[in-house]
């Protein structure tokens, strides 16, 4: 109501500046009140600046052998030294120059795959929940059939069949996974269509589609946007997964999930070559949790369960 | 209650029916031809027709679908290309293995997830429930099969308490297992954190502590118990994340069970040995959620009715 009581703008302005807390002490504060936001936020950077400064950051061509400096006089890994900051492996390359290189496969494959599960998830469950009766029915079957089918397994076959590769693996883990965020939509949709402003658009003659993408998408993106930064990091885990198995990333393109796999062979007298890759899937799955966590806190805050 | 299990039932069998669809889709409309992958890429194109024929590839799609179906029903899963031997039998060599190691890991999931959930509730805000919280988020983004690695070198390899993979005995069993339960237990402890919390707030919680019952009590008999009820439907659902789990764990520690079957079968592109694995877990996991939801209406009569 102050508003409609104009105060004296010159006297007040100042006095409110004033009274704000610094730039600095509110981020402090907002850091403090959202940790898990900030820390995850931090982890992704530090991986998306990894990823397109790679070649730049990259001590070493990821691919090169060096098999001089690179692997002891009995043709083992070197460890971590100046060089080779951690190490070298089984022939002779990099380790760090890889992980760089390999967080852009985790990346790509996480984000891109997310996108194509929230494209088809929000589509479906959208339609599922706005148009209910049997449209309903039929769509919330096919998700169930695709739910049913553990992600990595039906992955697994389709790449088994289609021929590994880091196109294969996006769109296949693309494809696969839409299922929960079809229907944590459709719930959503479900509670939003009964709301007032969605029936008054409806009273005023819009369009299905005017009320489905333009009044109520807007309304789901809060627990779409922390479904899907979950997403991601369970999506970097499947590709780890299927590269580990050897049936998605193909060597010498490095994935942390191939390198894990390489790593088995020298393990037992090179550990590095198998724990720094797993320490960088840790990290950034980690940093979408974090994030995915801290991001729910402030946009969904009822809604406490995950998966 | 009846018009409830009917229900789900129906809706189980149209589930069915639309996994058999996907699997008998992923076999014959694919880009690799069965025919070829078995005759091999050396046959001339005579023998690879009589091969077609004789696996009825030349017939309509939806004629071929109805015989599959009617072998699916009679228990015949096909034949594996590379071993000759029907996908049944080769699967069922493999399922105890496979039970067995699933039963350990759900097993270690509940035994280190439930305690750490009830005793987070109780501390929550403290200094504990923080530090467990936090080791619980990176409980959950490990790789279990990394994770499988680094128990097996210091475990097994360092300090060789436990033998390094393979399938036998208990002992063989403590590791993989292990390594499941650390990974999955933080979804148990953090369900059921959320909704003790939550149980702790209701009126039935204050009236108990009203009458004078000890917090010992009102925390068993009252909160855990009525707090469970989301555990267990999360029990049904994290069913297929701990097949996955058993598949990469199995890789991991070298146990021969269904999820090496599969393994063996794609890279062999054995095609009739990964679809039968892919449809038999799809329908486990299918089966596993009714008897699920069942059961629970049966416990829990406000399920019946929404």
């Amino acid at each position: 109501m102050e508003s409609l009581h104009p105060q004296p703008v010159p006297v007040s302005m100042p006095a409110r500046e004033a009274s704000r807390p610094s730039l600095s002490r509110r981020l402090w504060r907002s850091v403090r009140t959202y940790p898990m936001l900030y820390v995850g936020g931090l982890i992704v950077l530090l991986l998306v600046i990894a990823a397109v400064f790679a070649p730049v950051l990259a001590p070493h061509n990821p691919d090169t052998q060096f098999q001089d400096i690179g692997l002891n006089a009995e043709g083992t890994p070197v460890g971590p030294n100046a060089t080779f900051p951690f190490g070298t492996d089984s022939v002779g390359r990099d380790v760090l120059s890889r992980l760089l290189y390999g967080a852009r496969v985790s990346l790509i494959v996480g984000i891109v795959s997310t996108l194509i599960n929230l494209l088809l998830g929000v589509v479906i469950g959208l339609i599922s929940g706005y148009f209910g009766g049997w449209v309903d029915n039929v769509l919330m079957r096919i998700t169930d059939v695709i739910l049913a089918f553990p992600v990595l397994l039906l992955s697994m076959a389709l790449v088994a069949v289609v021929g590994p590769s880091l196109w294969t693996v996006l769109w296949v883990i693309g494809v696969v996974g839409w299922g929960t965020m079809a229907r944590v939509v459709r719930g959503q949709v479900l509670a939003l269509k009964e709301f007032e402003y969605v029936q008054a658009e409806r009273a005023l003659g819009a369009s299905h589609g005017r009320i489905m993408f333009r009044v109520i998408l807007p309304n789901l993106m809060g627990p779409v946007i922390v479904l899907s930064t979950l997403n991601v990091g369970a999506n970097i885990l499947t590709e780890a997964g299927l590269s580990f198995l050897g049936i998605g990333i193909q060597p010498p393109t490095p994935s942390w999930g191939n390198m894990i796999q390489e790593g088995i062979q020298t393990y037992t007298f090179a550990p590095w070559t198998m724990w720094f890759p797993g320490l960088a899937l840790v990290l950034a799955v980690l940093g979408f949790n974090l994030l995915g966590d801290g991001l729910r806190d402030i946009l969904d805050p009822h809604s406490a369960t995950r998966r | 209650m009846y018009a409830y299990i009917i229900r789900r039932l129906g809706s189980a069998v149209v589930v069915l029916f639309g996994i058999s669809v996907v699997s008998f889709l992923l076999i014959y409309a694919i880009p690799a031809d069965p025919a070829r992958l078995i005759v091999g890429p050396k046959a001339p194109p005579s023998v690879v027709e009589g091969m077609r024929h004789q696996l009825g590839l030349d017939q309509p799609l939806p004629l071929q679908y109805i015989h599959y179906i009617w072998r699916l029903l009679h228990g015949d899963l096909g034949v594996s290309y590379s071993f000759n031997l029907p996908v049944l039998t080769m699967i069922g060599q493999r399922l105890w293995p496979t039970v067995e190691l699933a039963l350990g890991c759900w097993i270690a999931e509940l035994i280190i997830g439930i305690p750490l959930g009830i005793y987070t509730a109780r501390r929550a805000r403290r200094m504990s429930d923080f530090i467990l919280s936090a080791l619980a988020l990176i409980g959950i983004s490990l790789p279990v099969f990394w994770l499988g690695l680094l128990l097996l070198y210091w475990f097994a390899f360092r300090v060789p308490i436990f033998p390094l993979g393979g399938f036998g005995g208990l002992r063989y069993l403590v590791l993989p297992s292990l390594t499941y339960g650390i990974t999955g237990a933080a979804y148990y402890m953090r369900l059921l954190k959320s909704s003790m919390l939550e149980v702790m707030e209701q009126d039935y919680v204050r009236t108990a502590r009203a009458k004078g019952a000890g917090e010992s009590r009102v925390t068993w008999r009252h909160v855990v118990r009525n707090a469970l009820i989301p555990v267990v439907t999360f029990g049904g659902i994290d069913f297929s994340y701990l097949l996955t789990g058993v598949i990469l764990i199995e890789s991991t520690f070298n146990w021969n069970g269904l999820g090496t079957l599969a393994y063996t079968a794609i890279q062999n592109i054995d095609i009739p040995v990964i679809m039968g694995t892919v449809l038999l877990v799809a329908v486990a996991v299918v089966v596993f959620n009714l008897i699920v939801d069942i059961l629970y209406a049966v416990i829990d009569p406000r399920i019946r009715y929404s």
